[in-house]
């Protein structure tokens, strides 16, 4: 789904896009990362997460991973895992393919890369470009990172539990009792996870520092920002965001990701997927998935057989077989992964273990609570196009029938976020001034309400919001008239 | 850190006795603290596990064994709290109370006990078995020999830079708190730090760990407080990788009222909890101030039924059924002024002796039911603050009986729209669980127990 | 943000022109200030593109880049960047006051003054946006511990002769800006957005020009339109009418702009590395000057909308009174000034990366007391800043309506008058809380005794109009009374100090019936924490003593030691 070119022709551009000097910058530095085969990489991995002798330099395996078609790539990945595991050497995996179901829907998920360790652990690696000084980064930018990796590391845990289980397709049941399960019952699956990589790193590299990044949409993170829910996925979709950190904008694609077309697509890439390519508009792709829609609910998704607490807890809670410590994993997957950016002022690289079990667990429950595409496309009025070349009054009515919840933070991740901006203005909603500000003021939802209610011409003086917002109104207009000190 | 090893299965087998294994994991704390060859010992303590408990006994043991000790506590209430404890049980111990120059610096209920000494300088309680106080007077105690013995009592709820003030005044420390309360934070920028070991803004604990990985922890295993009904949801909640159980079986406790329902929102939710240890009275959706009135009333309207209903609770305290007194109901918020609005509400119906507060001034404390307003109920957002984990744990784990929450509906919808997004800090131990996912999981249970308010 | 700053922003976002936050400007500003208008490459982790710096508003000094990956070409910009900010930064190193300190006496451990000297201005500072402090963090953390050839004729790469110590006063600078209420180095947006509310969120108040645009708006005219320009508006080439305050440029710019004017000159460049004989290689030179002079166009084009932007922010704070209080705190930035001068000149190494754990906790204990004595000061120097701590029941205002003289008990009897105030407000009293109000610069405490009951029938009507209706109400016990809008309360309180030393209170020390006063809940000076140990004291809860301070002198800790560099020093 093309935002940026239907935020154009809505006639509100969004400033999204990256430099090339960023671009060239972050391939520089992973090829850079990998070359060698590798060996710099597994010194990392090894360095940071053991899982075995340390690496003898040349001597890593890695393997080709080319097909035909995401399906094909998906396969020889899950090949590739097994020999790796199976040989007991330091393996890496450069740009693996991984797929996740989302809501109904098959996403295509691609890891910088992923090392398998003698010991039969896999570790899914990050590779950005926003440097590690003296041991410490972005924190907005590391948690993207990190929100992003779990959705992989989801991913290769159903790999692992369909290894164990000799391969037997998806619903597998899962050795090690964990989250697998959970997953395969509540058909939860990633989103847009490939659009990530383009958003965490893309846009983190040349985003105009992450201040400016509100306004010009470059956003160093912009998943950080802005809830999912935001836009596409009505009022109270079920958190796309969070699942899809970088995501793009579940808005649009949400919408009519799969009612127009599959959500793949109109993916940049041919396959569907977005590389790890900082493109700005490869994260639009299969975002799409994850607007979720309205319908969640304790319907959606019952308390799951294994537990007290639905999905989430209870299955990554310390149930036997489960999550092990800090340094856990399930199956063979790394509750840790390995984030590597360039060290200080170099290009040289520094790693850095991240434990994802937070996020991991959180996605898990995201994703457990979407409904099918297919629900929110059925939401929808029919015949809803946004083909971009129709007339903008036409477009914006088709856009404006999608539930969007502006709130201010969507600057910096969406590109549709000055669009939405300006209805949200034009409607005078207090949220276009930031979130925060609605906390006192309860059921008022427009400035022209609230201003009337602070001068006492509208509202319920019983109403604690109200009274307070006059008791303010009084004592600013005293002090602006030279009140006591 | 390591993680202990997984539970048992919840369908745990008859033969766990609760006694035994308490008494076990406080014998193996005393016997590090007194004979073991570590500079420190951490015991984390869930909700109701006897941490005072513990701490009153190691204090008296040290001194019966010739070793006096220093007793770190974070608050003055705290400090006297203990104070009186210790002179409950060894009336003949001789403890020192340091208290600050302010007026009125220590409870007066101090004076009556004929072998506590109080001053405000050190030098006026040296040579007493025990002197207490708390982490803010002893950062500015100078120029003392320092203690072989410490105990540092809520180490979670004390900053790393408190300790950095205190730990020359003592050689080696016993080092007790809960986990899952609210961390210690800072009003100033404090970013820069994360990831470091001695990161000031960090809990004392943390830093301790992180610079001695070896020391001995351990975990007091059973809560003697919360009901059989409430520890499995409090455990997994809060403590997904250190659980506990309940002291008590779901037949040991039991909560009766004498006059029936009257058919009534309030009424009804207080059966449900009385019969099943939780309840959710859930207010029609609405974004609402902080204080709602309509949720307040409904708090005060729940604790005036309890009130008026002649409840009585029977537990494996005594065989009588005690009568449910005003004492024993505490209301807890997430803000000061919604504990106000529903004081407020509660003195116009007549209601004067319930204490109502916040989770910050709820902790340590214990009721036999709790009526507790949602932090989020009725919000437009979700904000680091009303996620916070420990918040939610410290007002869902005040009970020995049952807990009510009143909320708004719509919670659920809430937290999807506002997913976690925490940033990461490198080097950063992670906390669990997180906010967002435990009040997910909170609320996933609440909802069997949920009764509707009808507007009348 | 208290709801009376959000009611400001409310009557922007209606009026569409910025609404005043404060009456009074709560920060120093220096009548000669070094302004910076960094730009840095995309990509690249602190890699200059260029910079406008200068102390004069009409000729500001262009420095550019011109190939920011060219290692030799940043370290001249650098070097120029310290040429420029250094002499400025010494300038006010010699123009000293005596001033007194108070240390730790070695021999005695005693507090003693001591006599020593402060210098009576300091350098201030100003970029545009909080990302440019950053940058001026990131630069000064990038220098300071490179080596020049003097230091170390064997540095690989050696950097320039001031560099170095460029990097220290920027680290220094960075690191005080982290002080609340400090001024040495501030953020134009942060400055504005402190003082004015405009109709947008504070994450859009971070695009300097938007901002201005609001506060700028003359009467009658939309500060919300020329803002939406200011952020959005583009010319036909596709380029930001008003370029983004930096450091990060428009990504547009970048690749339509920038990156082929870099690539000519990177031509240029190599052509003249090859050129022939002299005569080629003169007309070379002047396609590589033209090369560079266009850069140089392309960055002040994109710094000099900023930095007008920067001054006419100065302006505009300059329309305000400068806070009381505000001078106090630049002493404190003088003082900071002060300590780095001397540790400067006594040949101290530059600042560790990372702080020990005394110092950590040192620098959080001092940021938190001046947070908190930051609060105190704004509220005590604007009645519109008091006017949130009051609607927050953190302080009350009143007239006094009765002054009875009581005594305390004891042998030498003080005077302990009970004074009623009447008040409008609901501040948050428990039982036997201290407020304080400032008498002549110094504050004066009391202690709430009671609700006093003025007459039955009111009374009477606060007790049934204490409900959960009145909401924000903090009020204990007494939630009752006299919470009607119309008269208030009574509130009756017990004066303890500053009244003299005899038994007769001094003229003027005691409130009169009619006075009107305002009285807050927290305290107006903070107390010092604890004093930590010194760094070579650090106990074993905190890893025991750092390295460094273990390390025999005269090596260097590892702490200090230069960042590794390679050949392509950045990609």
């Amino acid at each position: 789904m093309p935002k940026t070119a239907l935020a154009q022709s809505l006639g509100s551009p969004s400033g999204f896009g990256q430099s090339q000097f960023a671009f060239m910058r972050g391939h520089a530095f992973e090829s850079r990362v990998k070359s060698d085969g590798g060996a710099e990489l597994l010194r990392l991995t090894h360095a940071c997460l053991g899982g075995g002798p340390e690496p003898e330099p040349g001597s890593a395996r890695v393997p080709d991973l080319t097909a035909a078609g995401p399906q094909g790539r998906v396969g020889r990945t899950e090949i590739a895992l097994r020999e790796a595991t199976a040989a007991g050497a330091w393996t890496l995996l450069d740009h693996p393919m991984l797929t996740l179901d989302v809501a109904g829907t098959p996403a295509y998920l691609e890891p910088d890369a992923v090392v398998v360790a003698p010991d039969g652990t896999w570790t899914v690696v990050e590779i950005k470009s926003f440097p590690m000084i003296d041991g410490s980064a972005d924190a907005a930018k590391v948690g993207a990172a990190a929100r992003q990796s779990a959705v992989y590391v989801l991913a290769l845990e159903e790999v692992a539990a369909r290894m164990a289980t000799g391969g037997s397709g998806p619903s597998g049941s899962d050795p090690s009792g964990s989250a697998a399960r959970g997953s395969a019952a509540h058909g939860s699956a990633v989103h847009g996870p490939a659009a990530d990589p383009s958003a965490a790193d893309g846009s983190t590299a040349d985003g105009p520092t992450p201040d400016e990044s509100a306004m010009h949409g470059s956003a160093a993170d912009g998943s950080s920002a802005h809830g999912p829910a935001t836009h596409g996925s009505a009022a109270d979709g079920p958190a796309p965001d969070g699942t899809v950190p970088d995501g793009p904008t579940p808005d649009g694609s949400t919408a009519h990701g799969p009612a127009t077309h599959g959500p793949a697509a109109d993916g940049p890439a041919p396959d569907g997927t977005v590389p790890d390519g900082p493109t700005a508009d490869g994260s639009t792709t299969l975002g799409a998935d994850t607007g979720g829609s309205a319908a969640h609910g304790p319907a959606t998704h019952g308390s799951a057989a294994d537990g007290p607490t639905p999905d989430g807890t209870v299955a990554d809670g310390p149930t036997p077989g489960g999550v092990t410590a800090g340094g856990g994993r399930v199956g063979g997957v790394r509750q840790q992964v390995l984030l590597v950016c360039p060290k200080d002022f170099s290009n040289l690289p520094a790693a850095s273990a991240v434990d994802v079990r937070k996020q991991r667990a959180v996605t898990r429950r995201q994703l457990s609570r979407l409904t099918r595409v297919d629900d929110i496309a059925a939401t929808l009025p029919p015949g809803l196009t946004f083909d971009v070349n129709r007339p903008a009054d036409e477009l914006s009515a088709a856009v404006d029938a999608v539930p969007a919840t502006y709130a201010p933070e969507c600057l910096a991740a969406c590109e549709l976020a000055f669009h939405c901006r300006e209805r949200a203005r034009a409607r005078g909603e207090l949220t276009s001034l930031g979130r925060a500000l609605r906390a006192d003021l309860g059921s008022l939802a427009t400035v022209e309400e609230t201003l009337a209610a602070a001068r006492g011409e509208a509202g319920d003086p019983d109403d604690p919001a109200v009274s307070a917002l006059r008791r303010a109104g009084a004592l600013r207009a005293e002090a602006l008239a030279g009140g006591v000190r | 850190m390591t993680t202990p090893a997984p539970p048992p299965p919840s369908s745990a087998p008859p033969s766990f006795d609760p006694g035994a294994e308490a008494g076990r994991a406080t014998d193996a704390i005393l016997h590090d603290t007194l004979h073991g060859t570590h500079r420190g010992v951490v015991v984390d303590s869930p909700p109701g596990a006897g941490k005072s408990t513990l701490v009153v006994r190691a204090a008296r043991e040290l001194a019966a064994a010739g070793r006096p000790l220093m007793v770190v506590a974070q608050t003055n209430a705290q400090v006297d709290d203990l104070v009186l404890r210790l002179a409950e049980k060894d009336p003949e111990l001789p403890v020192g109370r340091l208290h600050s120059s302010d007026a009125d610096p220590y409870d007066k209920a101090l004076d009556a006990l004929p072998n506590v000494r109080k001053s405000a300088k050190a030098a006026d309680l040296a040579g007493l078995d025990v002197v207490v106080s708390t982490a803010a007077k002893w950062g500015h105690v100078k120029d003392v020999e320092p203690w072989g013995h410490a105990i540092v009592d809520e180490a979670y709820q004390m900053r790393s830079d408190a300790l950095l003030a205190v730990a020359g005044l003592f050689e080696r420390a016993l080092f007790v708190g809960d986990p899952g309360q609210l961390d210690p934070f800072a009003i100033a920028e404090a970013d820069q730090w994360a990831g470091l070991a001695y990161d000031p803004s960090a809990s004392a604990v943390t830093t301790l760990l992180a610079h001695n990985p070896t020391l001995p922890q351990h975990r007091l295993p059973v809560s003697w407080r919360l009901p059989a009904s409430a520890a499995p949801l409090v455990s997994d909640a809060f403590y997904p990788y250190t659980p506990f159980r309940s002291g008590t079986g779901h037949e040991d406790r039991s909560l009766r009222f004498a006059v029936p329902s009257d058919g009534s929102g309030p009424d009804r939710v207080i059966d449900e909890a009385a019969v099943s240890g939780w309840g959710l009275l859930e207010l029609p959706a609405r974004h609402t101030p902080r204080t709602d009135p309509e949720a307040v009333r409904a708090v005060a309207h729940v604790v005036r039924r309890l009130l008026d209903r002649g409840g009585a609770a029977t537990s494996e305290r005594s065989p009588e059924p005690a009568p449910l007194t005003a004492d024993r109901i505490a209301v807890g918020t997430a803000h000061r002024d919604q504990a106000a609005a529903v004081r407020g509400a509660l003195a116009a119906l007549g209601v004067v002796d319930v204490t109502v507060d916040t989770a910050n001034r709820l902790q340590g404390r214990e009721y036999d039911v709790t009526v507790v307003l949602h932090p989020l109920s009725g919000r437009p957002d979700a904000t680091a603050f009303h996620l916070e984990t420990g918040r939610l744990c410290v007002l869902a784990s005040r009970h020995r009986h049952a807990c009510i929450v009143v909320c708004r509906a719509g919670v659920e919808s809430l937290l999807d729209d506002h997913p976690s997004m925490d940033p990461v800090r490198l080097g950063v131990t992670v906390k669990f669980p997180d906010g967002w996912e435990a009040n997910h999981a909170v609320f996933a249970r609440l909802r069997e127990h949920r009764v509707p308010l009808v507007a009348p | 943000m208290t709801l009376i700053d959000n009611l400001a922003r409310l009557e922007a976002a209606a009026s569409g022109r910025a609404r005043p936050r404060a009456t009074v400007r709560h920060r120093h500003l220096s009548e000669r200030p070094l302004v910076l208008v960094p730009l840095v490459t995309a990509g690249e982790a602190g890699a200059p593109l260029g910079a406008l710096i200068g102390t004069e508003r009409t000729s500001p000094r262009l420095l550019t880049v011109a190939q920011p990956r060219d290692r030799d070409l940043r370290f001249a910009f650098l070097s120029q960047l310290a040429e420029v900010l250094l002499p400025y930064v010494e300038s006010f190193a010699d123009d000293v006051e005596a001033a007194e300190r108070t240390e730790t006496d070695p021999e005695t451990g005693k507090r003693v003054k001591v006599e020593t000297e402060l210098c009576a201005d300091a350098p201030q500072l100003i970029v545009p946006s909080r990302a440019g402090v950053e940058f001026v963090r990131l630069l000064g953390r990038s220098m300071r511990f490179r080596r020049t050839a003097e230091q170390d004729p064997d540095a690989p790469y050696p950097a320039p002769p001031r560099v170095p110590l460029l990097g220290r006063w920027l680290t220094h600078y960075g690191e005080r800006s982290r002080v609340p209420g400090s001024a040495l180095l501030l953020a134009m947006t942060d400055l504005l957005s402190r003082h004015w509310a405009t109709g947008q969120s504070s994450l859009e108040e971070q695009h300097l020009g938007a901002l201005l645009a609001w506060i700028e708006a003359p009467e009658g005219t939309s500060g919300e339109a020329a803002a939406l320009r200011a952020e959005l508006a583009r010319d036909a080439d596709g380029q930001l009418l008003c370029p983004p305050a930096g450091p990060a440029t428009d990504p547009a710019f970048d690749n339509d702009l920038l990156a082929p004017a870099i690539e000519r000159h990177d031509r240029a460049r190599s052509a003249l590395a090859a050129a022939a004989d002299g005569v080629e290689a003169d007309a070379l030179l002047a396609s590589l000057a033209a090369a560079e002079r266009e850069i140089d166009a392309l960055v002040a084009s994109r710094t000099r909308p900023t930095w007008d932007a920067v001054w006419r922010g100065l302006d505009a704070l300059c329309t305000l009174p400068e806070a009381p209080h505000a001078v106090d705190r630049w002493r404190g930035d003088r003082w900071s000034f002060t300590g780095h001068r001397d540790r400067v000149a006594a040949g101290e190494p530059p600042q560790p990366r990372v702080d020990d754990a005394v110092t950590a906790a040192n620098k959080l204990a001092t940021r938190e007391r001046e947070q908190a004595r930051l609060e105190a000061q704004e509220a005590l120097d604007d009645p519109l800043v008091m006017a949130g701590r009051r609607l927050a029941g953190e302080a009350f205002a009143g007239v006094v309506t009765d002054v009875v003289m009581t005594y305390s008990e004891g042998r030498s009897p003080r005077p302990r008058p009970l004074v009623t105030v009447r008040t409008a407000d609901r501040p948050h009293l428990d039982p036997g809380v201290k407020v304080y109000r400032s008498l002549e610069g110094k504050a004066q405490s009391a202690q709430f005794v009671t609700y006093d009951v003025e007459d039955e029938g009111e009374g009477e009507d606060g007790r049934d109009g204490g409900d959960g209706g009145d909401g924000g109400d903090g009020r204990d016990g007494a939630a009752g009374r006299g919470a009607g809008d119309g008269g208030g309360s009574l509130v009756v309180l017990r004066v303890l100090d500053k009244m003299g030393r005899g038994k007769e209170p001094d003229a003027g020390s005691v409130p009169e019936a009619g006075d009107r006063l305002c009285w807050t809940l927290f305290e107006h000076e903070q107390r010092g924490g604890p004093k930590l140990p010194d760094p070579e004291d650090t106990p074993w809860t905190h890893g025991g003593p750092p390295q460094s301070a273990t390390t025999p002198s005269g090596a260097p800790a590892p702490g200090e030691s230069p960042d590794p560099v390679t050949a392509e020093d950045v990609l």
